[in-house]
Formats: C-alpha cells, structure tokens, sequence
C-alpha cells in the first residue's frame, strides 16, 4: 500500500497527475477554443517557468532577464516569420540560437557578479532590450509592435489550435523531463551544493562558474523557446513582451509552485494563467494580486507549494527509503609516485589588505608524502595562506606552483583541478544533504560525462550512483561509513570535521590543506584524526596544517613553519621549530622587535 | 553656450531627486546589508500621494512636502515590517523577492486608484520662470534643487550630529560588532526604513511637477538610484549623491545628443562597463574588502 502511494507520490508522477487532472477538469466545462487557447498558454508559461528553474532554481542566480529572453525570442520568431516566411522550423530554432547567443555575450560581464549586483545587471539588459523594442521602430514597429505572425507549423503541418496545444506541452515535457533528470544527477548534487554554500562548492570542486553559464545559457534558450511559441500562438508581438510583467509571472510561477521543480513551474504556470480567468473580478487588479500572491509565499511558503506538498508527503509517509544498492569499490586514489619535485612551492608571496600586511615575501615547498604545519598567532596571516594557495584570494606578488603547474590568480575552481583541497575553519557542509551525498558531490571533477550525459541518461543517474559508491570507501577510510544516510547537519562536530575531510580526498588531490582540523574536537578525536592523516601521508599525499593546537602538530608535522605578522620567522623540525627564539617571541607577543625578549627569556 | 546651461540646469534638478532617491537607498543598504527593490516604488507612492493632495489645497507644491514625507516614510515602515524584517535571516534572495512583491503591490494600488494616465501636481513655488542672460531658468529647477540640498543638509546633520547617526554609521562599518555593543537593531532598520521612504516620497513630490509621473516609473528611478550607488561606491553615502548627480549629467547632454531612448540604453551600458571593470565604483578606492 505504503509502495503504491509512494509511486504516486514520488518525483514527476505527481505534477504529471496533476497536469494531467487539470487538464481534464478545466476542459470539459470550457468551450473548446477557449479552453485550448488557454491550456497552450499554461504551456508556454509553463516552458518560460522551466527555463528560470535552471538558473533560479538550480544555480541560485537570482536573474531578472528572463522575461527579457522571451521578449527576444517572440521577437525574433515573429521578425522571421514575416519578413522571410519562415515557419516553426526555422523560427523555433532561431529564437533559440538568438536567446542563447545573447545569453552568452551578457554573461561576460554579468555572470561573475553575485546576488544583487546580478540582479540589477540583468534587470539593466532587460531595460536595454525594453528601449531598443520601442525605439528602433523600422525593425520592431516601435510601441505598435508587429502583427499578422502565422500560427505555428512544423514539418509542413499547421499546428493551430489543438495541434498547438499538443505541440507546446510536448516541449513543455522534454524540457520537464530535462530538468527532472539535472535535478536527479551528480550534477544536481552539485548545485545543490552551490546554491546552499558557496565555500562547500569550492571545497568539493564543483565548476561553479561552468555550471552557473551552463544554466544561464539553458534559461535564456528555454525563455526564447517560449517566447516564439508566444509569437505564434497570439499572432502579435509588442514591447509588451519585455515588460516586467513577464518577470514577475515568471517569479511567481517558480517560487509560488516550487522553486527548482518541474511540478512547480507546470502547478505555477496554471496559476498565473488560469487564476485571473477563474476569478473575473480580478480584473485590472491581476498583476496586484500577483505581488501579494508572492509576498505571501515568500514569507510563508519558501519552498512553494510543492516543496510544501513534498514536506506533507514526508511528514505522512516517512523520508523516501533510500533503497539504491552501490557496487563496493575500492577507495579511489590514484598511485602518488615518489618524485622530488615538490606538491607545492610559494616563491615571495606577498598579500595587503588595505595598509595591513597579511603575508609578506613567504617561501616555501611541500614535498609529497609530508604532513607540514603551519603555526603563528592570531591574524599572522595563516589562514590568508591558505586561501592564496586555494585561489581564493589573489597573491599581491609571488608565484603559487602546485605539481609544476603556475597556480597564481587562477579562481578557485581552477586550482581545485590541479589537485588541490581544503577544509575550512568554520565548517561549511550542506545540513540537510547526507552524509553520503556531502562527499559524492565532490567526485564531479572526476567522474566522466557531464551535463550532456546526464540528459542523454533515461532513469537513475549511474555517475551519481558511481559517486556515491565511491563516497562510501572514503567514508569508511574515515570511520564515517555507519553515517552515510544521516543527514550532515546531525553529525556531532568531531564527525562534521572528519567529513569535511572526506570531501577533500574524495577529490583524489595531492595536497590537502587543512584549517584548523583539530579546533573543537576532544582528545580521543584528535588522536583518532592524527592516526588516520598518518595513513594518507603513506599514500603519498602532502598535507599542509594549520592549527594553533601546538600539541597536535609537535607529534604529527614532519616540518612546521612559523608565521608572525605575514612573515615566515621559522621554518624546521618540531623540536628546532619549538626552540626557536623568534617563535617564542611571536608567541609572547612582541612581534619582531621580539628578539630583545627572546634574549630575555634565555 | 546657453544650451549648455540650460542643460546643466534640467540635469541639477533631475540628478537632485536621484539623489534623494539614492540616498534613501543607501540607508537602507547600511543598516540592514539589504537591497530594498521597492525603493522607486516608493517615489511613485509618494508622487502620487502629492499628485492626489495637491487639489485639495490651493496652496504651493513646497507646503505638501511634509504630509508627503511623513505618508511615503510610514509605507516605508510597512515595507519593513512586511517585507524586510520577517525575511532577515533567510538569504538575500528571499528580501529581494519580497520586496519586488511589495514594490508591485504599491505600483498596482496606486494604478488601482489613479489610472494609468500620467499625472502632475502642483509647482513648488510658482510656475513660470525668470531669465538669467539669454537661460530660461523655472522656478520649478530652483526650487527642486534647493529643497533637495536642504533634504541633503538636514539627512547630514542627522547622520553626522546625532546618536541614531552614530549608531547608523557604526551598524553599517561592522553589524556584528554594533550588535554586540548592545545598539538596538530593530528600531535603526525601522527608522532606516522611514527615511528612506521619505526620502523617496520627497523625490516623488519634486519630479510630480517638473516632469509627468505614471505609475510604471518606479522601476526607472530604483535603477538610476542603483547606478548612483554602484558609480558613488558601494555603500558610501556621499558618493551615490555625487553618483546621482553625474549620472543625470550624463544622461540629459547624452539625451540632447542622441535621443532620450538611446541615452538611456548607453546609461545601462555604462552600468554594465563600470560593474565589468570597476565593481568598487568608479569614484574612490574599493571599501574595506577583506579576508
């Protein structure tokens, strides 16, 4: 019984219930063309919501162009279809080209900005494209806008009305079914990841800045998509297509049905169409109650109604048993040769922010199979290290080399991909995703087949099933196997700690570099921790620690390093490094005036 | 020579109510790290506020200016409380989102009981004007400009001179800090909120003569106070003033050049070269990034 209704329950089962249920209900009462013309509407609003869910819903890019890429594409359907009498097959293909041409030339300067500089980016190219429409009225015909577009036609058949209809909700299910299968992938996982922290993404090695274009470029395609549909459907286009107003049906339709969902962009598109059609007395006010509509949902409703549906769901039905069997593999890792060369090599890297000096000319290398500690006072500059080393801050001066490679001022992506991973002070893990799933995001960089193989796949992901296998052996490699389904949020700190690392092997680097790894964690902990980064150094991993818990790396590091006010005061064996005279004085205090003290103490 | 003036004279008064605009944005921003997108809806509120008054009393626009103020700063109080404060420890997404909502709210009420015709209320002053040379100069720029650097005068007292001013200033250097030394966050977002929304409701009273307002102009005057903050240095106070004066320069000489439409599109694409080339603004060195 319990497997039945989670059958009806479960992913796109139920929005295609619904679709299909409310298709049957609005139309038996309605004539027929109204009811046709409506229900293609709902495809196309549903096609424009579909698109926005890649790029809000998925990568967490809060975009106000996407109204605009409809725009562009009724635009461009209906400037083909009359001045060349192209018909569907061309002009569907050309909205989309021109959307997503568009797309690729905005996301130069645009993408890299973050939340609300991107917001308005956007929301200013939506305003050009708003200008041009109106005033560059030889091609557009101005505020007056063009009329007289035929209604579709593909392959030599006229799709009016009914074969419209089919037509638009077809594309309505590939798209659906696209998104359902990312959200389903690895690559799901990954922006998951993204979306959630962004410091989780960068530790795990997911190519966020591909996946954010990659999203971009697929709402702007599916938005232009939509858009010639549009121009076909009503025969007229106008500047009125640029609007706002778009925008915010668009916002409607996905955060009031579901931020990130197929179903909710299907269930928010029959909102926003049939909702003013049931409710005449709406009239005029149509675009108010929208805005209180998503006042509403935002403060109540974050996850929309279906995200609100799925909770019901878990709350009646218990969390969908987690039934998938995994091959056991062996934990990936791939032979780390002795050579000389070293992992890691700064030469004279130097960073200020503002007049404060935070590293300055440091030098140093890491050969393979060395665990090397890194100590120093507070705000000496170790943790800016770190983050120079990993991309992400750029170095003032100085080269960053890692396996040969000249890493300096690569983001952080990009030095992730040559091998190099961390864990952070503060703990950035997703709370809600498992245990499991927190590590087998971060085999993305290594697993074959991207995006494309994702869509091309029908059913169950198999690099997300290979992910999670593998994540298994790096669990249990870590004393983590036994948590794998729990949720990471539920972890007892020393664990949290310990994942966070997991996620770091599970990248396959050659160093590792640690924040802090043992801040928090009680004796046995630690112990526990030290016994098993003993294991990887015999792998042949270099390790760089930070941590202010002298005692954990005097009996761990085989070097240690010794940073006072940005610069390197120390640099030897434990025992050397312990002794030293400017460490004692960085330590007390007195910075590098501090030989006097040191003198003092002897 | 003339033209230039007279120019000058219409970019003043323009880039004056940017300015206003800006500045209440900035407060914003300052006090709660949020972006408040209903911030143009605002100015409409309070212009149409203005626009509806106006008849009522036979009086100059200049005397409406507190009434304005004090409605268009209480709808900023209920946008916070509605829209800010029960969203502040969610992502910025979600204050984004919301305040869009509220922003069309406003937009749609006002269209509701106004129409969608533009609308103008009465001068500050007086019509007309008086020639200097060969320059017509209006009363109306006068005085729109005079009233905003008074609004400007009176918003630095309050920010340099007084305990909320301090307070404001120290929330906006380190929230963190403010919070722990004990300052009382909701009623600085509260007030912040007001200002800014009287600020706005100010700058909507100031276009409702000079230039006809329509309920859809909201969007316009968020993104030029935007493009004031991001040119002025984000977060700096002054500099979206000295922002939004340059882009209504820039915008009224590149209107008289090549046509309002075209002006405004080349406006955007600065926006987008300055954010492609300069994120930290164009005027003064990036703030206090760190670590």
């Amino acid at each position: 019984m319990n497997r039945i209704a989670f059958w009806f329950a479960d992913g796109i089962r139920l929005p295609l219930i619904f679709a299909a249920g409310a298709l049957v209900a609005f139309m038996l009462p309605l004539e027929a063309p109204y009811a046709i013309r409506l229900l293609t509407q709902v495809a196309i609003y549903a096609l424009l919501g579909l698109g926005y869910q890649f790029v809000f819903g998925l990568a967490g890019a809060f975009s106000l162009a996407q109204g605009a890429f409809f725009g562009v594409g009724a635009y461009v359907a209906a400037l083909a279809a009359l001045q060349w009498d192209w018909t569907g097959n061309l002009t569907l293909p050309a909205a989309v080209v021109v959307a997503v041409a568009l797309a690729t030339i905005v996301a130069v300067p645009v993408l890299r900005l973050s939340t609300h500089y991107f917001a308005l980016a956007t929301l200013g190219i939506a305003q050009v494209l708003l200008l041009l429409a109106i005033g560059w009225i030889d091609l557009t015909g101005g505020s007056n806008g063009l009329a007289g577009i035929a209604p579709l036609s593909l392959l030599g058949i006229a799709l009016d009305g009914w074969g419209g209809m089919i037509a638009a909700w077809l594309l309505v299910a590939l798209v659906g079914l696209a998104l359902y299968q990312v959200r389903g992938s690895l690559t799901g996982l990954a922006f998951d990841v993204m979306r959630t922290d962004s410091f989780a993404a960068i530790a795990a090695g997911v190519p966020v800045e591909r996946l954010r274009f990659a999203a971009f470029l697929a709402s702007a395609g599916i938005a232009g998509l939509a858009g010639a549909l549009q121009v076909h459907a009503i025969g007229v286009v106008s500047p009125e297509v640029l609007d706002f107003d778009i925008m915010v049906r668009c916002l409607v339709i996905c955060v009031v049905g579901g931020v990130a969902r197929t179903s909710g962009a299907i269930l928010g598109a029959f909102l926003v169409v049939l909702a003013p059609e049931l409710f005449q007395v709406l009239e005029g006010y149509r675009l108010l109650a929208f805005g209180a509509l998503l006042l509403l949902a935002i403060l109540f409703f974050p996850v929309g109604i279906v995200g609100s549906l799925e909770a019901l769901r878990a709350r009646w039905l218990g969390a969908t048993p987690f039934t998938q069997k995994l091959p056991t593999l062996r934990a990936p890792g791939r032979s780390l040769l002795a050579t000389t060369r070293p992992v890691l090599s700064l030469e004279r890297v130097s960073k200020h922010f503002g007049g404060v000096v935070a590293l300055e000319s440091v030098t140093l290398k890491v050969p393979r199979g060395e665990i090397f500690g890194l100590i120093g006072p507070n705000g000496s500059g170790k943790s800016t290290l770190v983050n120079v080393v990993t991309g992400l801050v750029p170095p003032d001066e100085g080269r960053v080399i890692v396996s040969g490679e000249d890493v300096t001022g690569r983001p952080a992506s990009r030095v992730a991909a040559c091998g190099v991973a961390r864990t952070f002070q503060t703990v950035h893990l997703h709370p809600d995703l498992s245990v499991l799933d927190n590590v087998a995001v971060a085999r993305i960089g290594d697993l074959p087949g991207g995006l494309f193989g994702t869509l091309a796949t029908i059913g169950a992901d198999r690099r997300l099933r290979r992910a999670r296998a593998e994540a298994v052996a790096v669990l249990d490699a870590l004393g983590l196997g036994g948590d794998g389904l729990r949720p990471a949020g539920s972890l007892p700190p020393g664990a949290q700690r310990r994942l966070e690392l997991a996620r770091a092997l599970a990248r396959n680097p050659e160093l590792v570099l640690l924040d802090e790894p043992a801040a928090g964690l009680s004796e046995p902990e630690q112990a526990y921790l030290a016994e098993r980064l003993r294991v990887l150094k015999t792998r042949g991993l270099a390790m760089v620690i930070v941590d202010h818990n002298m005692g954990f790396l005097l009996s761990l590091a085989d070097r240690i390093a010794c940073l006072d006010q940005g610069r390197l005061v120390a640099i030897g064996t434990p025992d050397q490094v312990r002794r030293d005279p400017a460490v004692i004085a960085a330590y007390i205090g007195l910075g590098r005036n501090g030989h006097a003290a040191a003198e003092a103490t002897r | 020579m003339t033209d230039v003036l007279q120019l000058l004279l219409s970019a003043l008064s323009l880039g004056s109510t940017y300015a206003l605009v800006a500045l209440g944005f900035v407060l914003v921003l300052n006090a709660t790290n949020a972006v408040n997108f209903a911030q143009g809806e605002l100015v409409v509120a309070g212009g149409f506020l203005a626009v509806a008054l106006s008849p009522m009393v036979d009086l100059p626009g200049i005397v409406l200016l507190p009434a304005v103020m004090l409605g268009a700063g209480l709808i900023g109080v209920v946008l916070s409380l509605v829209a800010f404060l029960p969203l502040r420890r969610r992502p910025p997404t979600a204050v984004f989102i919301s305040t869009i909502a509220f922003g069309i709210i406003v937009q749609n009420a006002v269209l509701a009981v106004s129409g969608p015709e533009p609308a103008t209320a009465s001068p500050l002053l007086a019509a007309g004007g008086t020639r200097i040379g060969d320059t017509a100069v209006g009363w109306q720029s006068l005085a729109m400009i005079a009233t905003a650097a008074a609004l400007v005068g009176l918003l630095h007292l309050l920010l340099e001179r007084t305990q909320f001013g301090r307070r404001l200033r120290a929330t906006a250097q380190d929230p963190e800090i403010a919070r722990a030394l004990g300052i009382p966050v909701v009623p600085l977002i509260l007030v912040a909120f007001a200002l800014a929304g009287a600020l706005a409701g100010a700058a909507g009273l100031l276009v409702a003569n000079q230039f006809f307002l329509s309920p859809s102009d909201g969007a316009n005057y968020m993104l030029k106070a935007y493009i004031a903050v991001v040119i002025g240095g984000w977060g700096r106070t002054w500099g979206a003033v000295l922002g939004a004066l340059l882009i209504a320069v820039f915008e009224s000489f590149a209107a008289a050049a090549v046509g309002h439409l075209a002006a405004e599109a080349l406006l955007y694409l600065v926006l987008l070269a300055v954010l492609l080339f300069r994120p930290s603004g164009i005027l003064g060195e990036a703030a206090g990034r760190r670590a």
